[in-house]
């Protein structure tokens, strides 16, 4: 930059709070403190509209967690105490060379697995082996989990599917095919859900009818030789056993587009000299696959993972207009939490400890995301 | 010799039941594999996964459309019929009403391609006609279900359009929706240009502090974000965040703000500071240099941000459930959420997919117009580490 009058740097750093201010204003007022206010919301029992909230501390999370995971939490506390000393430890040092090698950076960020572990064996520990404390709460952690992890298995496994097959040169209509995959992550929550409760109608749903269409052909082939009529018992998509897989599949038929969108346009950056060396070199197409376009898309592939945790953990919409069956086994952390909260179904609001459960939320994103950053590759890909 | 109107009823069963709309997918996906067995084998597996998820997206969406022109029996009891019913077969009517609809589909898509890339002459006429024939596939289609009793179409919009109120939840969805995109985008970019054009101390972590804040989950921040914005009310201007268009503008945009900053910045840095420096060189200040260099040139990276922000906001269901209880105000998301809880009372479904229909079309127009536009913005280096 030209410089211009006696301070050049104060003249763009007050530009720069200018053009930032109103941006700053709104970040800080309406996300900042009320994330800062929600950790101390959660040390109170409030019902949000008696005049003094009551201080009870970290009773909510005692609560939450159960005396048991509690009390046996103090060794796991005590190993991701040492697990994490250790790690930093590394890292202050690596960190303290004057220019750490690619190897150096890359054994110390490894040091932090250790501790990754033993959150997730303590959080494994909690969910599924323990009886104590908030049953509830934890079916419904597990809810969330259950989304995560299998629907992102096939959201990620067909999305990248599709993102593969639709950027070969040779694909016909690949416009139309993305055009129609994409459509449903343009669609709300509420619709999704209507949709769906449609499709999954016991009596007349599409997907019962599918199923008898397909019965229906293969009687009329068995008649060929042996005249037959198969008849399916209509499922019951959507009773308390089933209503959570159902949830899960129109959440994956619903966000696969979005990824496979990232997926192709990471996969259309590439420049196409590399696959043409390759090509020179002899490479055959699992070659290029593998060698080339895997770790080109590892960054969108990462960012594509770290969505879709968040966006699972804090799923709300298409549960809720989904309806929560009688049994409520459908229930997540944010449906619970907006129906302790905003839901007067007991004519008692729990704003204190609905939020403690949000914070228990935050803490179980930011663990993801930070597990998810371990994978990200040191090398800066610059084309 | 007389004329009968159903000629079609002497069509074997068998072969209307083989053209039945449900077994029609499965012919579909059979004749795509087979048209590709001459292709790579790979290629195969490929058409057949894609063909059955879009087939069955396409069949969902149809059914909804459908649903929406019937009456509550038809749907709650008999809907195979239904269907049927609407796909009348023995009627030459609609036999001709879908022979025209087929025909003339693609003109609505050739519409949306004409918008979006702006042709020239010739190709005008082309895809103008294309339109105007999509057009008459469309009023076909109407007239073939007009013929087989599905005339309640008009009825269930006008209903669901002034009796459930999506009309005015409409109104409410565009005004939040298209004030909170203009804020955003406006701020966003001025935020983006500041944070990798200029320099100045904390710049790198305040771009860390934004990117960190997407970590932040919703619902952390409704109960705070409520109890906060309860307590402010300005009595003398009658004012409240609470139930209030523009306190709803005012937290989507700043829930959306970090997101966009992060999508933008990547973009920002794409563009050549020469340019900068050259506006520099000429005289210009930091803020001409930003409003007449910068803020043209981001154009494509800040129209995608202003989609997606759009697509999101016009979505937007948790906070407008909780922040609006006046049902004036309501938008059009949590309008037909309140459909379905009290649908469970009153059977009204095909107002509930006229609702759906009504929430769907302007994001579908959107998407289809402007699909170009979204991916080149991914692929123009915006999504990036």
């Amino acid at each position: 930059m030209i410089v211009r009058g006696k301070h050049p740097g104060a003249r763009q750093a007050a530009v720069a709070l200018v053009l930032l201010a109103p941006t700053l204003v709104l970040f800080g007022v309406f996300m900042v403190w009320p994330a800062i206010d929600a950790l101390r919301i959660s040390l109170y029992n409030w019902t949000g509209f008696s005049p003094r909230p009551e201080w009870v501390g970290i009773r909510h999370f005692r609560d939450m967690f159960g005396a048991t995971v509690w009390g046996m939490g103090v060794p796991f506390l005590l190993a991701l105490a040492v697990a994490l000393a250790a790690a930093g430890l590394l890292n202050w040092r690596s960190g303290r060379q004057t220019e750490p090698t690619l190897w150096q950076r890359r054994q110390a960020k490894w040091a932090w697995w250790p501790a990754l572990l033993i959150l997730c064996a303590w959080l494994a520990w909690w969910l599924y082996g323990t009886q104590d404390g908030d049953d509830f709460f934890r079916w419904c952690v597990r809810n969330n989990f259950k989304l995560m992890f299998v629907g992102g298995l096939f959201n990620f496994a067909f999305a990248f599917i599709f993102a593969a097959g639709l950027s070969m040169a040779n694909f016909k209509a690949a416009k139309f095919y993305r055009t129609m995959i994409f459509f449903p992550s343009f669609i709300s929550a509420v619709g999704v859900a209507i949709l769906w409760q449609r499709v999954y109608d016991a009596r007349g749903g599409l997907c019962n009818e599918m199923i008898q269409g397909v019965a229906d052909l293969v009687s009329r082939a068995i008649s060929v030789v042996h005249p037959i009529h198969l008849t399916i018992e209509p499922i019951e998509w959507l009773s308390s056993d089933n209503m959570f897989n159902s949830v899960i599949a129109a959440a994956i038929w619903s966000g696969v587009g979005g990824e496979m969108i990232l997926l192709i346009a990471a996969i259309q950056r590439i420049p196409p000299t590399f696959y043409e060396a390759a090509r020179v070199d002899g490479a055959n197409e699992r070659q290029v696959f593998v060698h080339i376009t895997l770790p080109m898309i590892k960054e969108v592939i990462l960012i594509t993972l770290t969505l879709w945790v968040i966006g699972s953990l804090k799923v709300f919409g298409l549960v809720q207009a989904m309806g929560i069956d009688q049994d409520q086994t459908s229930s997540v952390v944010s449906t619970r939490q907006y129906e302790l909260a905003f839901s007067n179904r007991d004519n008692i609001y729990q704003m204190g400890y609905a939020t403690a459960m949000a914070v228990v939320l935050l803490v179980l994103i930011v663990i993801f995301a930070l597990g998810l950053r371990l994978f990200k590759s040191e090398e800066e890909l610059e084309f | 010799m007389h004329w009968d109107p159903n000629i079609l009823a002497t069509v074997p069963e068998k072969i209307i039941r083989i053209a039945n709309p449900f077994t029609f997918i499965a012919w579909f996906t059979i004749g795509v594999v087979i048209l590709v067995a001459w292709d790579r084998t790979r290629l195969k597996i490929l058409y057949a996964v894609k063909s059955l998820w879009v087939g069955f997206s396409i069949l969902a969406m149809l059914w909804v459309i459908i649903s929406s022109m019937g009456t509550s029996k038809d749907f709650v009891q008999v809907p195979e019929k239904a269907l049927m019913q609407f796909f009348d077969y023995h009627n030459p009517a609609t036999m001709t009403a879908m022979a025209v609809c087929l025909a003339c589909c693609g003109g609505i898509v050739a519409l949306a391609v004409m918008l979006a890339r702006r042709p020239t002459g010739g190709e005008y006429s082309f895809y103008a006609g294309q339109g105007l024939l999509g057009a008459l596939g469309l009023g076909a289609l109407l007239a073939g279900a007009h013929f087989n009793g599905f005339d309640h179409w008009r009825e269930n919009y006008i209903r669901a359009w002034t009796i459930a109120r999506m009309g005015d939840y409409m109104i409410n969805s565009v005004l939040i929706s298209v004030g909170s995109v203009g804020l955003i985008t406006l701020l966003s970019a001025m935020a983006t240009y500041a944070l990798t054009k200029l320099e100045f101390p904390g710049r790198d972590s305040m771009l860390y502090l934004f990117v960190a804040s997407l970590a932040i989950p919703t619902q952390l921040i409704l109960v705070p974000l409520f109890l906060m914005m309860r307590n402010w009310h300005v009595a003398a201007l009658n004012f409240s965040f609470m139930d209030s268009r523009f306190g709803l503008i005012i937290i989507y945009a700043a829930l959306s703000l970090p997101f966009t900053i992060f999508l933008l910045s990547g973009f920002f840095r794409s563009l050549p500071s020469e340019l900068g420096e050259a506006a520099a060189i000429d005289g210009c200040g930091e803020f001409t240099t930003f409003s007449r260099i910068y803020f043209p040139l981001a154009a494509p990276g800040l129209t995608t941000a202003a989609i997606f922000n759009f697509i999101g906001i016009w979505n937007e269901y948790n906070f407008a459930l909780v922040f609006i209880t006046n049902p004036d105000l309501k938008t059009l998301p949590v309008g037909l959420y309140y459909l379905v809880v009290t649908q469970q009372y009153a059977a009204e479904w095909p107002a509930l997919f006229a609702g759906i229909v009504i929430l769907f079309v302007p994001t579908f127009l959107i998407f289809l117009i402007l699909q170009r536009q979204i991916i080149a913005g991914l692929t123009l280096g915006s999504v990036k580490g």
